[in-house]
């Protein structure tokens, strides 16, 4: 016998789902940029930035302080950070990295070397509390068909990563510069023999990564808490997509950025307190259990 | 037009290349050759700049170009088709070729580059949209000449095109070679292939251990049995 | 040759009482520090049996100490079970994680950046559900309050006793980092180092190797972070359950000389008390500037020498025999 009031609570439980699902989506498609930047520098030079969620923290707190005292919204102060955070990271590849990038090994010692100095150098200049970023969009919401609500920064994040994700897309697609940059993936040698400069193309890369992390840092502060010591979380909730999309596949990456997220806000809305941040993780060992050629790949 | 003296190389601690000396005048086409292990791949990695020189002069139309980087050998005039012809494989035909007319200058004349290598090897036209890795090895060897040539180069060099290939593909490849060479291209051909190279080339160098044994016209050499004797390493 | 071995042990022994005695003199806040050494150095040993001798770097370690620091403190305080029966309990479940960890970053055989990005990711989900977990204490950590050790008659103040289980716990680590350096697993992770396809070629096990290596290392970990808990009463998640503290031990190592005896002895040796004197010092104006200093420090030993301090030194000691010679 079915309870009257069955059909009303199946509709709440329906909405919740959906309202999570959008909610994760919106929210991995992030993910799964910063992810991006990382499958970006792998297909170039074969190495991972382990600090690279620190250096996204770096922009952060750079748009916190843009924001009191210039009074720039976080979406607005991406055309400072940019810069910057690309002149930071072109200088810490060039010299540091570059010259060790044949071994990956150390480069990754190397790098987390550098987690220490970019987590704890923002702790020292900004202290170890919370601190919120201001923006034009707090507490926005929209409503999408009748029962989803979702914040209208995460609707901004969302098209502003598909949109940054098409150009790139088409730039490494149809450009002779997206071809030099698959060139110098596929074949780093064959690269150099067609004229392609490779050092200066990884370069290139690096940078555009940055550029990238800059981006993801305004989206992402538009509404959330930030902290000095959340750098490796982010790079712990970038890698994740990034190992699932194979790691250079970066349409997968960002499919699997999406994943994540859903596991996220999923876990979120099922299990009480912190063990619901525990499912994304969950999910993406059993996934390397299951496939461990990746989601999209296939076995060579 | 190409001018090597005393060059030397080698990895770690273990000397590849031992004062070899060669020239090359435009328009002509050498042979090097010389048994697995000699240091062909080397030598040519070197004058591409792939690999670093450890000592001598490598002089291109006049300029030292032993220091230069490898984008800015190619710049100069001298592409190479690689051994294992080193294509990029999940890109297409086109895209191959494409690529192969990066530089700046070459980027200018890229279709009419595109048209004369289309002309060149018909066959390449025909699979214009499929992922070089999915091509024949002889479409393949095709494709990694066709694009060596569309940067425009002044010196040609082939690094063993005739490894691993059917008979037919193989004349398909020195037929065109020839052709080119008519056109005035400039060719360095490295091979194994002792007899095919003689037949095709005017001038020969001989590779053994890292060093120049033997050199002279083709015609001289084909009967010569120290070629024969230095070849096999007897 | 008998004699030679007979005192070599005697020599070590005395060092490890003398080290001890010289421990227990000191005044409180630095005995404190150096206790604390003892067990980093040994959790930097067991550490480096996988990350350097094996060549693999784990950062999710964390893992293991985490619940060796968490899970006896959890089931003295909430069970009332002896310290040293939630000990070995820590240590055989990490003994397992170990071993399941092996296995699943084995199925993919893709290198190094993956399994630490693998190994990372486990141990960040280690993190989250200790402090999801009520029964280890949650967010909030565990306060336990330990009584002193009497046996025979003998007693021993609390400090004291600590100074004594860090000496042991350092000691086991370096005795079976020894023990492997010089035995047959230390030869073939070694060769699987320097070249899997060929070690593989000449018949030797890979996963098993890696996976033996694997089982050793968590539940010497596991220990340390037993012991570790032990001597800092409070036990907070976020210290020891973090990726952090592993990659902080991982550097330590890799400064000192991975895959080395006594790399993990210099490297934590030399930057350890460094850095919890300067913290000491300057926690109110400065928080964070000896990680700062930390992270410089590791930057500079990589770039100059690639090797660590131990192997810039054995090279440097090498050359000069060649000169002489």
């Amino acid at each position: 016998m079915i309870p009257p009031s069955s059909g009303l609570i199946w509709g709440l439980e329906m909405e919740i789902l959906y309202q999570g699902v959008i909610q994760g989506v919106l929210i991995g498609s992030t993910y799964g940029l910063i992810a991006l930047s990382m499958g970006l520098i792998y297909g170039v030079s074969g190495i991972t930035n382990f600090a690279q969620g620190d250096l996204m923290v770096l922009c952060m707190f750079m748009t916190l302080t843009l924001s009191t005292l210039l009074n720039l919204d976080p979406y607005v102060s991406i055309l400072i950070t940019m810069p910057v955070i690309i002149a930071v990271t072109a200088v810490v590849y060039r010299y540091l990295i570059q010259p060790i990038s044949s071994q990956q090994l150390m480069v990754i010692q190397l790098t987390l070397g550098l987690m220490f100095v970019i987590q704890n150098g923002i702790l020292m200049v900004y202290g170890g509390n919370f601190q919120r970023v201001p923006s034009v969009l707090d507490g926005d919401v929209l409503v999408i068909g009748d029962f989803a609500v979702v914040q209208t920064s995460l609707l901004i994040s969302f098209v502003a990563t598909w949109g940054l994700a098409g150009v790139l897309f088409w730039t490494l697609g149809y450009t002779d510069f997206g071809r030099s940059v698959r060139a110098v993936h596929q074949n780093a040698k064959a690269a150099a023999l067609v004229g392609v400069d490779v050092r200066r193309t990884q370069l290139i890369v690096v940078s555009l990564s940055a550029a990238i992390l800059a981006v993801s840092a305004s989206l992402l502060v538009a509404g959330r808490p930030i902290h000095p010591g959340e750098g490796l979380h982010y790079t712990v909730v970038a890698l994740m997509p990034f190992v699932l999309g194979g790691m250079n596949n970066l349409l997968s990456i960002l499919v699997s950025g999406i994943i994540i997220g859903v596991a996220e806000t999923l876990g979120n809305v099922y299990l009480n307190g912190p063990l619901g941040f525990a499912v994304p993780y969950a999910v993406f060992i059993a996934i390397l259990i299951f496939r461990p050629q990746g989601l999209f790949g296939s076995r060579s | 037009m190409l001018e090597i003296e005393g060059a030397s190389a080698g990895y770690g601690d273990l000397d590849i290349l031992r004062g070899v000396s060669l020239k090359i005048a435009k328009g002509e086409i050498v042979g090097l050759l010389g048994a697995n292990n000699a240091g062909k791949s080397t030598l040519v990695n070197c004058i591409s700049r792939i690999v670093p020189w450890r000592g001598g002069k490598c002089v291109f139309e006049g300029s030292d170009i032993s220091r230069l980087h490898a984008h800015e050998v190619t710049e100069r005039g001298i592409s190479q088709v690689p051994e294992g012809r080193q294509l990029f494989p999940e890109m297409t035909v086109w895209e191959n070729l494409a690529l192969g007319a990066y530089t700046r200058k070459a980027r200018l004349e890229r279709s009419r580059k595109l048209e004369f290598v289309l002309d060149l090897f018909p066959r390449l036209s025909e699979r214009r949209v499929q992922a070089a890795g999915t091509l024949s090895g002889g479409e393949q060897q095709m494709l990694a000449i066709g694009r060596a040539l569309m940067s425009g180069p002044k010196l040609l060099i082939l690094d063993e095109p005739s490894l691993g290939l059917s008979p037919k593909f193989v004349l398909t490849i020195f037929e065109a070679l020839t052709a080119m060479h008519r056109e005035g291209l400039t060719i360095l051909l490295v091979e194994q292939n002792l007899n095919l190279t003689l037949q095709n080339v005017q001038r020969c160098y001989v590779l053994e251990r890292g060093e120049i044994v033997i050199s002279g016209r083709s015609e001289d050499m084909q009967d010569d049995p120290a070629v024969k004797r230095a070849y096999l390493g007897t | 040759m008998k004699f030679a071995k007979v005192t070599k042990a005697a020599i070590t022994a005395s060092t490890i009482v003398i080290v001890g005695a010289a421990i227990m003199a000191l005044p409180g806040y630095y005995g404190g520090i150096a206790t604390k050494t003892l067990i980093y150095i040994g959790l930097a040993s067991a550490w480096n049996i996988v990350g350097g001798i094996g060549g693999q770097l784990s950062l999710g370690h964390s893992v293991f100490i985490g619940l060796g620091a968490l899970l006896p403190a959890a089931m003295l305080l909430k069970l009332s079970v002896p310290w040293w029966i939630g000990v070995l309990c820590a240590a055989a479940m990490s003994g397992a994680i170990g071993a399941a960890i092996s296995w699943i970053t084995f199925r993919f055989r893709l290198g190094h950046l993956y399994f630490a990005l693998v190994t990372l990711a486990i141990g960040e989900l280690g993190r989250i559900i200790v402090i999801g977990t009520e029964f280890l204490g949650g967010a909030s950590g565990l306060l336990v309050q330990y009584r002193p050790m009497s046996a025979s008659g003998l007693q021993l103040s609390v400090a004291n006793q600590n100074v004594l289980l860090a000496l042991c716990f350092m000691a086991l680590a370096l005795a079976t980092s020894y023990a492997i350096l010089h035995s047959k697993l230390g030869y073939r992770l070694r060769a699987l180092k320097g070249n899997e396809n060929a070690a593989q070629a000449i018949g030797i096990d890979l996963f098993r190797s890696k996976a033996t290596a694997m089982v050793i290392s968590a539940v010497l970990s596991s220990l340390g972070g037993s012991v570790l808990a032990r001597y800092d009463g409070f036990v907070d998640p976020e210290v020891v359950a973090s990726p952090i503290l592993i990659i902080s031990i991982a550097l330590f190592t890799v400064v000192g000389g991975a895959g080395r005896l006594w790399g993990p002895v210099l490297g934590v040796g030399l930057l350890f008390p460094l850095g919890e004197i300067l913290r000491g010092n300057l926690a109110n104006n400065l928080p964070g500037l000896h990680l700062v200093l930390f992270g410089v420090i590791l930057v500079a030993v990589i770039r100059l020498m690639p090797s660590g301090i131990t192997g810039w030194f054995a090279s440097r000691f090498r050359s000069a025999c060649r000169q002489i010679t």
